[in-house]
């Protein structure tokens, strides 16, 4: 795939004064691993829901792999997979159940939409679980669950909100491996995340919002600069310290 | 597409009574026997409205069974058997597509159970012959269509509405004033108890009149096509009925659309003085857990949506017994004893209080504090609703009658129910519990078979203990008279505050040692 898998003209978001996204204008290429940053409250979550189909924007469009996502949703959520930071699902399902239906309503012929799921199953060791239900899963099962759905139909772009939280070690690992993979056959990644080590080992690019505006968006390289980009991150956000709070009273004892 | 969604909806059903256990599945053969029982029952009087006044007759039934489709999702939480497209939102479906698939499962379910036996028994009367039984069938089917349609819209659009205060006080008084003119009209076409002859026209008039909405059309059709032999008409009113379903289904999908994908902003706006303080001015110089639980169930009583449409149903109660049940066959002077009405509405929305705090119930265990004072804080919110709406009620009802002589004791006798009520919601509370739906829309069966047994049961020892507190009031006020009545009121009062620190304690046991099994069953994410 050439050119861009995500574009963005202006989006913008409000919620009564408060302006979640501002008029975000962005390209994201095609096959990149690209890693949206941001403090809680950025507009991380907002930016990616609007991006999917979730949460219509006040203006501005939004493009994935060239398809609007508000003028013609069906064809971009043919070519989108996506991982919430709270994966809303059907918890009376089990694993397996909830997979095989998610390729069966993307209309995904059963045998492929069978031999997927098996082998997502197993490559996230959900397979002992296959058959118990949703609701009885742990955050990171559901978690895996849901990566599983989103990548089954073999999306153009993936977007991920926060996909490691919750996730052992090595399903982390598992999954960096699948994305990695993902991205070195065309692939797009887009995932956000607190965690800037993994942001930082991860994409080739990133995009760093604070208050819905975008503060700095680039090659990974270039923006890090060689210093660790936990440090570029809190200087572009501000913050860090405790702000003269005084906080002596925390560990006296309540008794 | 269809028949994934009908799939998808079994394979839920089954797999919610797989954990359910053998409560469970009772309680689940009992819903729907209950539903096959109702629905025959309503064939029945469908079959006798059709031999009474004919097409008219069926009109009228139908469009009763089309109200109940209308009026029950929005103000009965856990009701609603739509799968939630919340969660079919990021798969490619048209508009059309996930509509189709959305009334197909919601058509799996015990209403639908009802409906169709109640068109059957229309379907039946109609019937004259081999030839007219199809077109009676499709009118049948179509008027179940309409039914699920309907409902799936007004519900949608209710629930859209009522994510503002706003919207919540127009829905109020909405529904308010169309109850009101649905009693008053119903009271006018009231069959004359003696003068059943009378009667006949007023309601085949009704009926006439019923005949124009879509539900009531289909009656009409059926009875065109079979018993009347005039396919003509029929054919025509087939055709408004499916353009009627037409209209509604893409007006639906767009209110659908509108919902998905918009978030709620409702409870966004505040004041700092409401969010720092928990203790509401009604308690203003006392503290300590009971007082801050009541100032926090109040506060989710102004804020959530969820206590949005139990307030409807509350105010629809109102104006049903401010408007029509006054006359009721009581006899006037016994008029303000409809307040233990209230009372029981108010006292039964107790039967699952730690619903609403589904997943926060760990704060409680975490607390350390004695969960009897949750209870006892969760029992006085609910009393601040019910004492000055059983007294307005009461008072109310003697305006309208004219009769002060019972009033007093029809306030203490409501209060005794309400005490009566709560305790057993405290029992049911404890051992019924189960996550509140975040909305009555779209598969909002969180209870388990287990936790519907259980409320259940509690109905029925409520109803069983409200008798000795009735009779208390009730016998000397009827046999001695208004101040012997009095006394008797004083007595349920006294019977009612026993039972319900009875189940305080009961209830407050229940709880020391259930509150694991309750943290396991709350902390269930909704279905």
């Amino acid at each position: 795939m050439n050119g861009s898998a995500v574009s963005y003209r202006n989006l913008t978001k409000r919620y009564g004064a408060k302006t979640a996204v501002n008029e975000i204008s962005l390209e994201i290429p095609a096959g990149s691993f690209f890693g949206i940053c941001g403090p809680n409250g950025a507009g991380k979550t907002t930016l990616l829901r609007m991006t999917c189909g979730l949460l219509r924007p006040d203006s501005g469009t939004v493009e994935v792999a060239g398809h609007d996502v508000w003028v013609d949703p069906v064809g971009a959520k043919t070519r989108l997979g996506m991982v919430p930071d709270n994966p809303s699902m059907f918890t009376r399902l089990g694993g397996r159940e909830l997979i095989v239906f998610n390729g069966l309503l993307r209309g995904m012929a059963p045998a492929v939409v069978s031999e997927r799921a098996d082998s997502l199953l197993r490559l996230l060791d959900l397979e002992d679980d296959a058959d118990t239900l949703i609701a009885d899963y742990s955050l990171g099962m559901t978690k895996k669950v849901a990566i599983a759905c989103a990548l089954l139909h073999s999306p153009r772009v993936v977007f991920l909100d926060e996909p490691f939280a919750g996730i052992d070690p090595v399903a982390r690992q598992v999954l960096e491996m699948i994305l990695k993979g993902f991205t070195k056959a065309g692939g797009t990644v887009v995932f956000s995340d607190h965690t800037m080590d993994v942001v930082e080992r991860l994409c080739d690019r990133i995009m760093v919002i604070d208050d819905g505006s975008i503060l700095t968006e680039g090659p990974t390289a270039e923006i890090t600069g060689g210093r660790r980009l936990q440090d570029v991150f809190v200087e572009l956000v501000g913050g860090g310290g405790t702000q003269g709070v005084d906080l002596g009273w925390l560990g006296s004892s309540s008794d | 597409m269809v028949g994934l969604f009908f799939r998808l909806k079994l394979r839920l059903t089954r797999n919610r009574l797989r954990r359910s256990g053998t409560w469970g599945v009772v309680g689940f053969v009992l819903i729907w026997l209950g539903a096959a029982v109702m629905g025959s029952l309503l064939g029945l009087v469908a079959y006798g409205a059709g031999y009474l006044w004919g097409g008219d007759g069926l009109a009228l039934v139908l469009s009763v069974v089309a109200l109940g489709w209308l009026v029950v999702p929005v103000v009965a939480a856990a009701l609603d058997e739509t799968v939630d497209p919340r969660r079919l939102e990021l798969l490619p479906l048209t508009r059309v597509r996930l509509a189709a698939g959305l009334l197909a499962s919601a058509a799996i379910g015990p209403g639908t159970v009802i409906t169709v036996l109640a068109a059957a028994g229309a379907s039946i009367w109609s019937f004259t012959g081999l030839v007219s039984i199809l077109p009676v069938v499709i009118s049948g089917l179509l008027f179940v269509v309409w039914c699920l349609a309907s409902s799936r819209l007004v519900t949608t659009f209710l629930t859209d509405l009522l994510r503002s205060r706003r919207g919540r006080d127009v829905a109020v008084v909405a529904a308010t004033l169309a109850i009101g003119v649905l009693v008053i009209t119903a009271n006018l076409y009231r069959p004359v108890p003696g003068d059943f002859a009378g009667d006949t026209p007023q309601l085949g008039n009704l009926g006439t009149v019923l005949g124009w909405t879509p539900a009531g059309a289909m009656g009409e059709a059926m009875s065109d096509f079979g018993e009347d032999g005039d396919p003509g008409p029929g054919l025509a009113r087939v055709a408004y009925v499916v353009a009627a379903t037409g209209v509604v289904v893409w007006l639906w999908q767009i209110v659908l659309g509108r919902l998905s994908t918009r978030t709620a902003t409702s409870s966004r706006v505040r004041t700092v003085g409401e969010a720092v303080s928990l203790v509401p001015r009604v308690f203003r110089g006392r503290s300590g857990p009971v007082y801050v639980t009541a100032g926090k169930e109040l506060r989710y009583m102004r804020r959530d949506p969820r206590f949005r449409s139990q307030a409807v149903g509350l105010v629809i109660a109102l104006a049903a017994l401010g408007f029509g049940a006054g006359r009721f066959l009581l006899g006037t002077e016994y008029a303000p004893f409809l307040a233990t009405v209230i009372a029981w509405m108010v006292a039964s929305t107790g039967f699952n209080l730690f619903g609403m705090d589904d997943r926060s119930f760990w704060a409680y265990v975490v607390s350390g504090v004695d969960l009897r004072r949750i209870l006892a804080g969760k029992n006085l919110a609910l009393a601040l609703i019910g004492v000055p709406a059983v007294g307005f009620v009461a008072v109310l009802m003697s305006l309208v009658a004219g009769e002060f002589a019972h009033l007093l004791a029809a306030i203490l006798a409501a209060l005794a129910v309400l005490a009566v009520w709560l305790g057993v919601g405290n029992v049911t509370s404890v051992l019924g519990a189960f996550p509140m739906p975040e909305s009555n829309l779209f598969g909002s069966r969180n209870a388990s078979a287990a936790a519907g047994a259980v409320a259940i049961a509690g109905v029925l020892a409520a109803g069983a203990l409200t008798v000795p507190v009735a009779a208390a009031v009730g016998v000397p006020a009827v046999m001695l008279g208004p101040w012997q009545g009095l006394v008797g009121a004083v007595v349920a009062v006294a019977l009612g505050w026993l039972a319900y620190r009875l189940s305080l304690n009961v209830a407050g046991g229940l709880l020391d040692s259930r509150a694991q099994k309750m943290l396991d069953t709350l902390d269930k994410p909704p279905v």
